[in-house]
């Protein structure tokens, strides 16, 4: 670690974040999939199955893209399972929105959704019309939190740990459990976890003592 | 605090001539809601022609109109002032109309009509106002002086007297159709009528003797050349043949069928089909002076007897087409347009002639084709339904 | 805030995670308004007309329209159809069906496994199976006909979408009727000459004034004046209030004939003559008799204004074929009334003027023409009908009929039928020798035996083998009858194309799924009043389309526009241009009578009110002068014996009004051995058929233990062991379904109402799987009414309930990620 600055390290976490918002964005494209298979996604599962918390969450991943290695068509396969979960309705799948788990009504564009609205507005910022989707979406979220970490570059800023814990952790367990009760290849499951277990220790990391 | 209250009556009492109009008025109100009698006196006094021209709103603007118009001046020497037709002559309905008046009276108090634009801006809201009155007391103060009972129909032009037979038996309410009789019409409203010009355009004009033409609308038939005894009306898109054509009135012959139950007035294209081709009077109808009579059969389906007649009528020289073609694309383009706002649109041949009809009445709700249009797309309906369509469906 | 996600990608190429990272989501916002309150809008629904507060582009609260005095309920379900969870968000496309196309595995068909897919390619697939079906089969494979109660706003109603979209490609299979009135509005233009169903009645101070009695047969007037087909702003209700005052004073007395006690009945504080289910033609016919052996008919209105009642005695005296006379003895052992009330019913009928009102109830049912034909029967012997608060009505609870209409032109429409015909890309008409239009409730038997031939309304039509079906703003899988049925056909489409904004199961058992945004996310007009056409209400649109969702408009425009037509099917007009245009066209149609402000005064605004219409008695003009006036029937008079049927031929509907009995009945009838409870699928009270049930926190107002409510007879469900609030199973040979009990005395034995339009969730795609939410058209028998209609028989249906033990299934209709125990 000597060699590791505080900053490096920053950087990796919001590039992690960052890609975990990529991965609930959108479906991934052929090529995108094809890094998992031989290519820089082998190599980033790889370093973190070894991470202990990370191992179960991984190896489901790993056996889920194994899984659709062997189907005609696995980027489309991965594609469906992407829908069911997240873009179809909250029937049997998981609605990436803070406000379906945290509100009275369950429904979408509640109250969580205003305050990220009003994070942003405070700030000068605004989800990116193409994307169109609610500002308590998921991927929003990590977005911004990897925007909060490189804010802060070489330290800790309470707003980051402030909003991990009430914007992030506030609903992430409910949404990964429900993602868990869809039955399909295990691919997002596998990352909706892997979210949850690297949050939780993130969180730690960066406490204060 | 005594500066306070002090201060406070110093402004109420200020002399305004805007707001002491207002609080007359208003105090009268509240005046007359707490003390019943001295609320009628007040009324009295208020329900005279100087105290409605005492603001200019009215005296240059509705007054000044009135004064262009027959209930000003007229042969009979009888002159309509304001309160004749506004202020209702029953004594609990002037009470209900001077409580609505005080939204016009605050108009006048905060003058958003004390100028001819802004009063013209506003007109079609204030006389909605008066006409829902109208509308509400069946034209009440209208028929203190014209009243159906004593009206002589006979002096009266042919389509007034359709027309005004009609609005006396069902007592309709005047103000439905003599909108704009005393004061001009609000601006964007005009009194044209806008599918009639429409279908009379369609009209050709010089008719020759013998020859077929179709009428274009609804029109009136007379027993006589001289157009003054009522025969009956043709509908759209009839038939008729022209046998005599003299100045302004031409003598057709339809060729119908009729029904022989009841008084036979209605005349069919064919027989047992119920396309309409216009109504005799009683008179006509009983009588053997206009008509021959043909076969007669009875409709199976029916059970009622049919007669085939020939009509001889006398009609205006105006109004007819020598082809039915026109008049079916304008009944179309009306159907397709017009009919499109419900749930689904029948095609014209999903349907025999006779059901037509029922189906068609429970259509018009929603779709707001006037009378002559009505008649015109029902025909062209029943023209083009499955009776006359090879098409297979 | 500086976002740095793309620009610190760019350092770290290098790193392995740099390859895997995607763009950005967040961006610097533009200066932002400094709104703090919001805006209020005005806007309109079936519901009602309403004022929102729109803030942070989200509706934050709904309140009545002002003129709307008696608003309903369920405006406060209204946020929740626009913020629901299942909400379709993008164009999907059921993934097995994208692999394999009409060779696809159909009976994964509603198994909720769908692929995400661009606009454009969604379009391109709908598209060529349009183009498909058109070059490998004909117009008769395709049906785009089917309609329901799409949403308000005549821009963009989105029937007229879908037909003058797909027209202009081609033709297509249509439909005829509707599931409400489907026998009502066949039978009635033979024996009264309009729908009747349809038909604006006689006005409520008319009725208030001159009726001494009123019978409200099988009809919810309460209940059911809630809705309306345009903006509805419950006008009627100002005429039930006086009514229940009048019903206090004892200057009228109301009569339901109901088996249940109704919401009206409750409300009004009226009387009830309960009848046996589906059993309102023997009590009709034995008043008819009381009334002909007591001579207390109107001989002379009968001989003046209606044919063939001399055709009809002998079936009344038991002369005919049945050798039954219709005795109130022999009606007594069917409806469950005793003998001497029904001449007592009879009697007090012709005592005084007497307004009957007649649901749609009880002609949704196997022989639903005949009680509407001996209604009119009826009332033509009492020859009250074209009298002020006599006669007959049978919409009184539809849309504010009876509130009397001001004759002012409301908005057209945007058009329905393609500008020019001719340039129709696939001209070919040959249907094959398959019919071109179809009962609307005959499509699903049309899927299973194509080529069948049936009797329809004096036609023969030849079942089309249907290959596609399109459906925009209609919701099927609520609508028809008999799921498990439906499942056995949709395993034989090949494509299924579904518009919708709410994953209704009609979209989870298609093929590609549109998402429409909802009527709030775009601008319209409408007429508001319904049949009063109090006025015309501007519908602004309260928040841009949600997520990828579209309006109608751009939706078919898309297709227009993929067929190289999208000028001819705009006519080169924007949204705003077209609400322009429709509402100038109402200001021209008006302006002999109705002034209107121009658009711009009236957009501001928000409606323009066109006053009271005036009082108007229906059938006056026709009693007044039959010959002129005469009625839309073939002879023109009233027909209590129809020729014109009787020479169809047909067995189950014949040349006057019969008792039939009924494939299954209750008290005795029919299978009630086996399945003894008669299950009413009325109108719901909480929802506009199947629309809102989707709005959660409203539907949790109403739910049992998240199930839709079934309504119990105390008694019924002490003998079942089932108390308020437990979880029944209901069931028959056709299907089961789990739903919510509700123990009411309002109920009598061996009744049951599941109210319609409770959204369909099985828990699995396989035919006969349990309905976890409890649709009642998972029981209900998908049989026709008879071969007149053709029509629904929805409320001909006998079930058995118990109560449910375990743990039951979460409901999967809409879900939630919350666990329902």
């Amino acid at each position: 670690m000597t060699e590791t600055t505080v900053s490096e390290i920053n950087e990796t976490r919001a590039s992690l974040y960052w890609w975990f918002a990529t991965l609930l964005t959108k479906e991934l494209d052929k090529e995108q999939l094809a890094m998992y298979f031989c290519g820089e996604g082998v190599t980033l599962l790889d370093q973190l199955e070894q991470e202990p918390d990370f191992t179960a969450s991984v190896q489901k991943i790993k056996s889920a893209l194994t899984t659709i290695l062997a189907m005609n068509k696995p980027e489309l396969e991965l594609a469906a399972d992407f829908s069911q979960i997240f873009l179809t309705d909250t029937k049997a799948g998981a609605p990436p929105y803070a406000s379906v788990y945290l509100s009275k009504s369950g429904q979408l564009f509640e109250q969580p959704h205003q305050d990220m609205i009003d994070l942003f507005k405070a700030q000068g910022l605004t989800v990116d019309p193409e994307f169109n989707e609610p500002a308590d979406h998921i991927a929003v979220q990590l977005d911004y939190l990897g925007n909060l970490i490189i804010q802060d570059v070489n330290g800790v800023s309470e707003a980051q740990i402030n909003f991990i814990e009430v914007h992030i952790l506030s609903w992430l367990e409910q949404f990964v459990k429900a993602a868990d009760k869809v039955n399909n290849s295990g691919f997002y499951q596998g990352v909706c976890q892997l979210l949850q277990a690297y949050i939780k220790q993130d969180i730690v990391a960066i406490m204060p003592d | 605090m005594m500066k306070l209250i002090k201060r406070f009556w110093q402004i109420v009492s200020k002399p305004s001539v805007h707001l002491s109009f207002g609080l007359l008025t208003m105090g009268g109100f509240l005046a007359g809601i707490i003390f019943w009698g001295g609320f009628n006196t007040a009324l009295e006094a208020t329900n005279t022609e100087e105290f409605c021209i005492g603001c200019h709103e009215m005296s240059d603007n509705v007054y000044v109109e009135l004064q262009e118009t027959v209930h000003w001046q007229n042969r009979s020497g009888v002159r309509a002032t304001c309160p004749d037709c506004h202020v209702p002559h029953n004594w609990t309905d002037k009470i209900a109309r001077k409580m609505q008046a005080s939204k016009e009276v605050w108009s006048a108090v905060f003058g958003n009509i004390d100028t001819r634009e802004k009063f013209l801006a506003k007109r079609g809201e204030l006389a909605q106002h008066e006409w829902d009155r109208f509308t509400a007391n069946n034209s009440l103060e209208c028929k203190n002086c014209h009243n159906y009972n004593s009206m002589d129909f006979s002096i009266m032009s042919e389509r007034a007297q359709v027309q005004m037979k009609m609005a006396a038996e069902r007592d309709q309410s005047c103000i439905d159709c003599h909108k704009g009789i005393a004061h001009n019409l609000p601006d964007n409203m005009d009194s044209g009528e806008g599918t009639l010009a429409k279908l009379e355009a369609l009209a050709t004009s010089g008719y020759d003797k013998g020859q077929s033409y179709y009428s274009v609308r609804q029109l009136p038939l007379f027993t006589d050349k001289t157009l003054t005894t009522e025969a009956g009306q043709l509908n759209a898109a009839t038939k008729v043949t022209v046998l005599t054509v003299e100045g302004d009135a031409v003598q057709v012959e339809i060729d119908a069928w009729r029904k022989t139950k009841g008084f036979g007035r209605v005349m069919f294209e064919d027989f047992a089909m119920n396309i309409n081709d216009g109504f005799l009077t009683k008179e006509v109808a009983q009588s053997d002076d206009y008509m021959e009579k043909g076969e007669s059969k009875v409709d199976d389906l029916t059970g009622l007897p049919w007669q085939k007649v020939s009509v001889k009528l006398w009609m205006r020289n105006s109004s007819l087409t020598e082809s039915r073609d026109t008049l079916w694309t304008f009944a179309k383009t009306t159907y397709d347009s017009s009919c499109s706002v419900c749930h689904t649109q029948p095609a014209e041949n999903h349907f025999d002639t006779n059901t037509w009809p029922g189906m068609f009445n429970g259509m018009l709700s929603f779709v707001n084709l006037d009378g002559d249009t009505q008649a015109l797309v029902l025909k062209y309906l029943q023209k083009h339904s499955s009776d006359f369509s090879d098409e297979a469906h | 805030m500086s976002i740095s996600r793309r620009s610190f990608l760019k350092g770290l190429m290098a790193t392995s995670t740099a390859a895997l990272v995607g763009p950005g989501l967040i961006q610097a916002a533009n200066a932002a308004a400094s709104d703090t309150a919001g805006q209020w809008k005005v806007t309109g629904s079936h519901w009602g007309a309403f004022r929102a507060r729109v803030y942070a582009g989200k509706v934050q609260e709904i309140k009545a329209f002002e003129a709307d005095k008696y608003p309903t309920d369920m405006l406060k379900g209204i946020k929740g159809i626009i913020y629901s969870p299942s909400r379709i968000r993008y164009p999907m496309v059921r993934y097995d069906w994208y692999l394999n196309r009409e060779k696809s595995d159909t009976t994964q068909r509603g198994d909720n496994r769908f692929i995400r897919v661009t606009w454009d390619e969604a379009i391109t697939l709908f598209h060529d199976e349009l183009e498909r079906m058109q070059t490998q089969y004909g117009p008769w494979a395709i049906h785009a006909g089917s309609t329901g109660w799409r949403s308000t706003g005549q821009v963009h109603s989105c029937g007229n979408h879908m037909a003058r979209a797909i027209g202009m490609h081609g033709y297509t299979v249509n439909k005829v009727g509707d599931y409400s009135t489907g026998a009502g509005q066949t039978i009635m233009p033979y024996v009264l000459g309009t729908t009747e169903v349809y038909a604006q009645g006689t006005s409520w101070p008319l009725i208030l004034k001159n009726s001494k009695t009123i019978v409200l047969w099988g009809t919810d007037l309460a209940k059911n004046l809630q809705v309306g087909w345009n903006c509805e702003t419950h006008e009627s209700f100002e005429y039930l209030e006086q009514l229940k005052e009048k019903i206090a004073r004892k200057e009228i007395r109301v009569i339901s004939v109901d088996p249940v006690k109704s919401k009206t009945q409750n409300y009004l504080n009226s009387e009830q003559q309960y009848i046996n289910p589906q059993t309102d033609v023997p009590f009709m016919l034995a008043i008819a008799h009381t009334l002909y052996k007591e001579n207390l008919y109107d001989k002379k209105f009968i001989d003046t204004y209606a044919l063939g009642f001399e055709d009809f005695v002998p079936y009344l005296l038991g002369t005919t074929k049945d050798k039954i006379e219709k005795t109130p003895e022999w009606a007594e052992q069917i409806c469950g009334i005793k003998a001497d009330d029904i001449r007592e019913f009879a009697r007090m009928l012709v005592k005084e003027r007497t307004q009957i009102m007649v649901g749609w109830s009880i002609q949704r049912q196997q022989h639903g023409e005949q009680p509407y034909w001996m209604a009119a029967v009826l009332a033509t012997m009492l020859g009250q009908i074209g009298l002020p608060g006599g006669g007959i009505s049978y919409a009184h609870h539809y849309s504010s009929v009876g509130v009397s209409s001001t004759g002012a032109a409301g908005p057209g429409a945007f058009p329905r039928n393609p500008d020019k015909p001719e340039k129709r890309i696939h001209k070919n008409k040959d249907y094959k020798g398959y019919s071109s239009t179809i009962p609307v409730a005959r499509w699903v038997d049309a899927i299973l035996q194509p080529g069948k031939k049936i009797q329809a309304n004096g036609a023969t039509i030849t079942l089309p083998d249907l290959k596609m079906m399109v459906f925009s703003g209609c919701n099927p899988w609520h609508h028809h009858q008999d799921r498990n049925n439906m499942k056995k056909a949709f395993h034989k489409l090949e494509t299924v194309v579904t518009v919708d904004f709410t994953w209704t199961a009609t979209c989870r058992f298609s093929d590609i799924v549109l998402p429409a945004c909802t009527q709030w996310e775009r601008n319209d007009l409408d007429l508001y009043g319904s049949y009063s056409g109090r006025g015309i209400i501007a519908m602004h649109k309260l928040v841009d389309p949600l997520f990828q969702s579209k309006t109608d408009f751009e939706i078919f425009t898309l297709l227009a526009r993929k067929l190289g037509q999208e000028k001819d099917y705009t006519q080169g007009k924007s949204e705003m241009q077209w609400v322009k245009e429709l509402y100038d066209g109402c200001v021209e149609a008006n302006k002999a009578s109705f002034p209107m402000p121009d658009f711009e005064t009236f957009w501001k605004e928000g409606f323009v009110d066109f006053g009271k219409g005036k009082d108007w008695t229906r059938q006056a003009a026709f009693r007044e002068d039959p010959e002129i006036n005469s009625l839309g029937t073939p002879s023109g008079f009233i027909e209590i014996f129809s020729r014109k049927i009787d020479r169809y031929g047909y067995k189950e509907c014949q040349g006057h009004p019969m008792w039939f009995e009924k494939t299954e009945r209750s008290h005795g009838g029919p299978g009630s051995d086996k399945h003894p409870i008669w299950l009413q699928s009325c109108h719901p009270n909480k929802r506009l058929h199947s629309q809102m049930c989707d709005s959660e926190q409203f539907r949790a107002t109403y739910a049992v233990k998240g199930r839709e409510p079934i309504y119990l007879n105390p008694q019924d469900a002490k003998s079942r062991g089932i108390k308020d609030g437990d979880i029944v199973r209901v069931f028959n040979d056709r299907g089961q379904l789990l739903a919510g009990a509700v123990v009411s005395d309002n109920y009598p034995a061996g009744v049951a109402r599941i109210e319609e339009g409770a959204w369909y969730g099985p828990v699995d795609e396989k035919i006969g799987s349990l309905d976890t939410y409890g649709d009642p058209n998972t029981l209900t028998l998908d049989l026709a009414t008879s071969e007149l209609s053709q029509a629904t028989s929805a409320n001909t249906c006998q079930v058995q309930y118990e109560k449910f033990v375990g743990k039951a299934p979460a409901v999967t209709a809409f879900g939630g990620p919350k666990e329902i125990s």
